[in-house]
C-alpha cells in the first residue's frame, strides 16, 4: 500500500494505492487519524489505484464517519474499481458514506456541504 | 483437489494467501466477481487467527487448506494460538454499530458470513479451526466445454 495526500480547498486528499489489509490498515489509520486531529473536516479518499481492502481497512473509515459528522464533516470516495465497489456494496457503505464517479465530482459534495 | 499454505503467524503474510487463494479460483475458472469475494472471505479468517488466536506470534505457523469439490468450496484455517470464543452470528446492523461506537475492528466475521455459506469455528487438541464452505460451479475450462459440444 501506498499513500499520498493532497490538500485543496480545505479538504484532505488522500490517494491509496495497492492492496490495504489488516497489516497495512495501521499506516492509514495513522494518516486518516492524524488528517482528522489537525482539523480536517472534509476527507476526500481516491481510490482509483485501490485494487483491494480488506474489513481492517474500512473500519478506519468507518471509525471517524461520527467524528466528522459532530464537526459538521464527511468523507467522499471518488473513482472506486469494481473489485472495489462489490467489498463497498457488501457492506453497505453506498448508503453510508458518499461515493462519487470523479475526483471533482467528489470535491463540489464536499465543497458545499451543510 | 486440495492446497495447502503455511505462513508465519503475521498480517505481514496476508498478501501471500489471497495471492495463493486467487491462484487456486482461478486456475478453477471461477469469475472475478467470487474470486473477489471469496479472497477477501479468506483474507478475513486468517487476519482473526493472527491477530485474535496467536496474537501476531511469528514462532506460531498458520495454515491454510483449500478443497475445491463438485460443486462447493472448503476451506480450513488452523491456529494453534489461545482459543478465542467467537459470536455465532453477527446481524446487518454491525456496520451502524461501528460507526456509532467509533470501531475499527468486528466486521471481519461479518464479512465471512456474508460470503461464505457456512461459517465455524471448532477447537481440539491446541488446534483452532476455522472452516468455511461456499457452495459454487467450478465451470470447465473452455477447451472441455468445446470437446463436450463436438
Amino acid at each position: 500500500m501506498k499513500l499520498n495526500y493532497e490538500i485543496i480547498d480545505n479538504i484532505f486528499i488522500l490517494s491509496v494505492i495497492g492492496e490495504v489489509d489488516a497489516n497495512s490498515a495501521i499506516e492509514l489509520d495513522d494518516y486518516v487519524g492524524k488528517a482528522i486531529e489537525d482539523g480536517y473536516k472534509y476527507v476526500l479518499v481516491t481510490c482509483n489505484e485501490l485494487d483491494y481492502i480488506s474489513s481492517a481497512g474500512l473500519g478506519v473509515f468507518i471509525s471517524y464517519i461520527k467524528k466528522l459528522k459532530v464537526n459538521d464533516g464527511a468523507f467522499s470516495f471518488c473513482s472506486l474499481q469494481k473489485s472495489v465497489i462489490e467489498i463497498f456494496n457488501l457492506l453497505g457503505l453506498p448508503k453510508l458514506v458518499h461515493i462519487a464517479d470523479s475526483k471533482s465530482e467528489s470535491i463540489d459534495y464536499l465543497k458545499n456541504y451543510k | 483437489m486440495i492446497r495447502k499454505l503455511s505462513i508465519p503467524s503475521s498480517t505481514r503474510y496476508l498478501s501471500e494467501v489471497r495471492n495463493f487463494v486467487r491462484q487456486f479460483l482461478r486456475a478453477r475458472n471461477v469469475c472475478k466477481s467470487d474470486v473477489n469475494l471469496i479472497v477477501l472471505a479468506i483474507d478475513e479468517a486468517c487476519a482473526n487467527c493472527i491477530v485474535h488466536g496467536n496474537k501476531n506470534n511469528l514462532n506460531d505457523k498458520l495454515s491454510l487448506l483449500l478443497e475445491s469439490r463438485e460443486d462447493e468450496l472448503l476451506v480450513k484455517v488452523v491456529d494453534t494460538g489461545e482459543n478465542v470464543p467467537i459470536l455465532k452470528s453477527i446481524d446487518d446492523n454491525i456496520v451502524s454499530e461501528c460507526i456509532d461506537q467509533e470501531k475499527k475492528g468486528g466486521l471481519g466475521l461479518y464479512i465471512m458470513q456474508k460470503v461464505m455459506d457456512d461459517v465455524q469455528f471448532l477447537n481440539e487438541e491446541k488446534e483452532n479451526y476455522c472452516l468455511l464452505k461456499k457452495k459454487i460451479n467450478f465451470p470447465s475450462p473452455p477447451f472441455q466445454q468445446k470437446m463436450f459440444l463436438d
